[in-house]
């Protein structure tokens, strides 16, 4: 008897039990999937009704003036781009530090991460007054603005979040092409075309390895610097609150902790909704818990970082907006954020119990939550103290209420990455099949 | 009597129920500040701010349209409209149409009108204005460069009669806006002229060319009148280059070399990764 990891005990299956159990889903589409499917749908053309009345009016219909100029668009953007780097945390740092239990997760996050860039794409492009006018950043744009740089960065890590999630598919998908037959046309033949003709043979496997591992190793870097380049936009703006050299690590790991999160409640949903309970188990909550402690101690340290020198000093308009935050308009997002967002995972999650999947999908809601809102505290209140001040100006420009076409837009795009997701999830195995195939034939040989 | 008063009651109770309409009372009247601007002898211009009492302040009408008239409301002396910006201004250029109508007069009475609106009252005013003429002469005398301004009111013959008592301003454009370099309050004389020295110390471009401006700004008779002219009478400036070499704050073409050869060698590196991985992709569907 072959003893498996408490990860992988459903190994001791037969391989074709496993290949049904994870194709099971994809020809099924129940009344539920459409619901869901359908209300997703029809919050998107709420928002973008909310966008073509943005497009036909003017920025002016948001809540964007002259102080807040930029407002949840962009703290949805950086949040968006922190889930993002998900794909890398699980796909390549995990991989690369042998965690052999993320191969079941690695597909989900990757997902996850493809889903996120798209709709931080988007969103950038919304946040546009002259969105006809994006191709002049490619075509006029200064080298030396860090707004270049992110434009970059992003578009490269979107190819590279692509062909991760791709290259590590390309046997499943030919698995789909042969094993699924009772599956429309359309998805038969796009199996067949994104499949690149795989037949299984000894090359095409050494190429995938040797593709997954250089990709593997590129991720990281790209990863950490989309997150700082986008960190750098504020960095080198002279904001309060902005203005400090702890900002690209400070976002590079709230963006882990928050990834870390979100695949935690995806792993929970697809567990349930796709009958995976044998395949993601709770033993991968415990190990996701973990490292969801782990990445927030990381955080805590970044902020106390971030916060212990300005509200030592005081100093001027920077204390003005620790004041804000700490006793201000925005204490009680503020505090709310780092209590339940960052001090109540760490202390909850040490015990077992709690990261039993129930409690630790609540705890991750309330990372996500805090991770959204903490966008929101590092954009907005910053903006509203400029070290010039703008005198005489309407009192709407001292406050900023995000107006019904501004949520409606950003609940878009929540739905938008999540109807990414439900589709393919939808289409494809959500672990990958060739590489649980791999590692129970790796048994086989150690046994 | 506990009858009248049982009446009484019914009679405020109903009344209480029915629903009040103020259609015409509950809508605001906006009040309409026109003017008539003519720049140089090109071109003119309406302008109209409307305006509105809305809790005790004034507030501009925004987007409402406002139709213009020449001498009288009527299909053919309408002139176009033009709708109100955020700060309830509407500018109208007047059209070709205006110079056919207005052929042989001298004395140009314009209308404008609201229409009525939802929110707000029919309403119109109007303006009546003289051609004039605003010259400027610029002459060099005893080394002092002298700008004199002139303004005339010009009759159906096109004759010139001087404006006296008129308050022009001699003006010189700067980039964040004209400079004064006549006295305050000053006015023309029975020649309809004033004149003053052209300052010694004042920047023009790189040749020295700076734009002299004469203003007669929101007269009765007159509304805003404005010429102006260039002329190589001031200082030669020096450019800072400092935009020109190559750093953070230059243009995009002057980068600095460093920071082009390190995101360049970035973006080289890692998209020759990416193309090598599509590469390999190829090459799977190479293999049988």
């Amino acid at each position: 008897m072959r003893s498996y990891q408490p990860d992988f005990y459903f190994l001791s299956k037969p391989m074709e039990k496993i290949e049904s159990d994870l194709l099971q889903h994809i020809p099924h589409w129940r009344k539920r999937d459409k619901v869901w499917v359908a209300f997703l749908t029809v919050v998107i053309f709420i928002g973008i009704y909310a966008y073509y009345r943005q497009l036909r009016y003017g920025l002016v219909v948001t809540a964007m003036r002259d102080f807040t100029s930029w407002g949840i668009y962009i703290s949805n953007f950086v949040f968006f781009v922190a889930i993002s780097l998900v794909g890398s945390l699980v796909s390549s740092i995990l991989r690369l530090s042998k965690a052999k239990w993320s191969i079941i997760l690695s597909r989900i996050s990757e997902i996850i991460a493809l889903a996120s860039i798209i709709c931080a794409s988007i969103i950038i492009i919304v946040d546009m007054g002259r969105p006809d006018r994006f191709l002049n950043v490619f075509i006029y744009g200064r080298i030396q603005s860090p707004i270049i740089w992110d434009v970059i960065i992003i578009a490269t890590y979107f190819v590279i979040s692509y062909l991760l999630l791709y290259i590590s598919l390309i046997p499943d998908l030919a698995l789909c092409r042969d094993k699924l037959h009772n599956v429309p046309k359309w998805q038969k033949a796009m199996y067949r075309i994104l499949a690149v003709n795989w037949k299984g043979n000894a090359q095409q496997y050494k190429i995938i390895h040797r593709v997954t591992a250089i990709l593997s190793l590129s991720v990281i870097p790209v990863a950490f610097a989309i997150h700082t380049v986008t960190s750098w936009l504020f960095s080198t703006t002279w904001r309060p609150g902005w203005d400090s050299t702890n900002l690209g690590p400070y976002f590079v790991s709230g963006a882990l902790m928050a990834g870390a999160a979100v695949l935690i409640v995806g792993m929970y949903f697809i567990r349930n909704s796709l009958d995976l309970k044998e395949y993601i188990s709770e033993k991968l909550f415990d190990n996701m818990g973990k490292l969801l402690v782990l990445l927030s101690l990381v955080y805590l340290y970044f902020n106390i970082n971030e916060y212990l020198g300005p509200s030592f000093k005081m100093v001027g308009v920077e204390g003005e907006h620790i004041t804000e935050l700490f006793y201000g308009s925005y204490a009680w997002l503020y505090w709310l954020v780092q209590i339940f967002g960052l001090i109540l995972p760490i202390v909850v999650l040490v015990f077992a119990k709690m990261r039993k999947p129930f409690p630790l999908l609540i705890v991750s809601v309330l990372v996500i939550i805090g991770a959204w809102l903490k966008r929101f505290l590092i954009v907005i209140p910053s903006l509203q103290h400029p070290y010039l001040p703008i005198q005489d100006v309407d009192d709407s420009y001292r406050h900023y209420y995000p107006t019904w076409e501004e949520w409606a837009i950003t609940f878009a795009s929540f739905a938008g990455v999540l109807l990414i997701i439900t589709l393919l999830i939808r289409l494809i195995p959500v672990i990958p099949i060739w590489e649980l195939k791999e590692e129970k034939e790796q048994k086989n040989i150690e046994s | 009597m506990i009858a009248y008063f049982r009446i009484f009651t019914l009679v405020i109770f109903i009344g209480m129920l029915i629903p009040v309409h103020y259609n015409a009372q509950d809508k605001l009247r906006p009040r309409l500040s026109f003017s008539y601007l003519k720049d140089g002898n090109a071109e003119r211009y309406l302008k109209v701010k409307a305006i509105a009492r809305i809790d005790r302040k004034s507030t501009p009408i925004t987007r409402v349209p406002l139709k213009f008239y020449f001498i009288e409301i009527s299909e053919e002396n309408f002139l176009g409209t033009a709708e109100t910006d955020m700060d309830g201004v509407a500018q109208l250029l007047l059209p070709d149409k205006f110079y056919d109508l207005s052929k042989g007069k001298t004395e140009f009475k314009f209308i404008t009108v609201l229409e009525d609106q939802d929110n707000y009252r029919d309403v119109d005013s109007d303006i009546t204005v003289y051609e004039s003429a605003l010259e400027l002469d610029l002459t060099e005398e005893d080394g002092e460069k002298i700008v004199k301004a002139r303004l005339f009111r010009i009759d159906s013959s096109s004759a010139k009669t001087p404006v006296e008592d008129a308050e022009v301003k001699i003006l010189v454009a700067r980039p964040f806006g004209p400079l004064p370099i006549s006295e305050a309050g000053e006015v023309t004389d029975e020649n309809g002229a004033l004149s003053t020295v052209f300052p010694d110390d004042l920047p023009g471009d790189e040749t020295g060319k700076v734009n002299i401006i004469a203003s007669l700004e929101d007269s009765d008779e007159f509304g805003s009148v404005r010429t102006n002219q260039d002329i190589i009478w001031g200082l030669e400036a020096e450019f800072d280059d400092k935009t020109l070499k190559r750093s953070l704050w230059a243009a995009g073409a002057n980068a600095p070399l460093g920071l082009l050869f390190f995101v360049n060698s970035l973006i080289i590196a890692t998209w020759g990764i990416i193309f090598y991985i599509i590469y390999q992709i190829f090459l799977i569907s190479k293999h049988k």
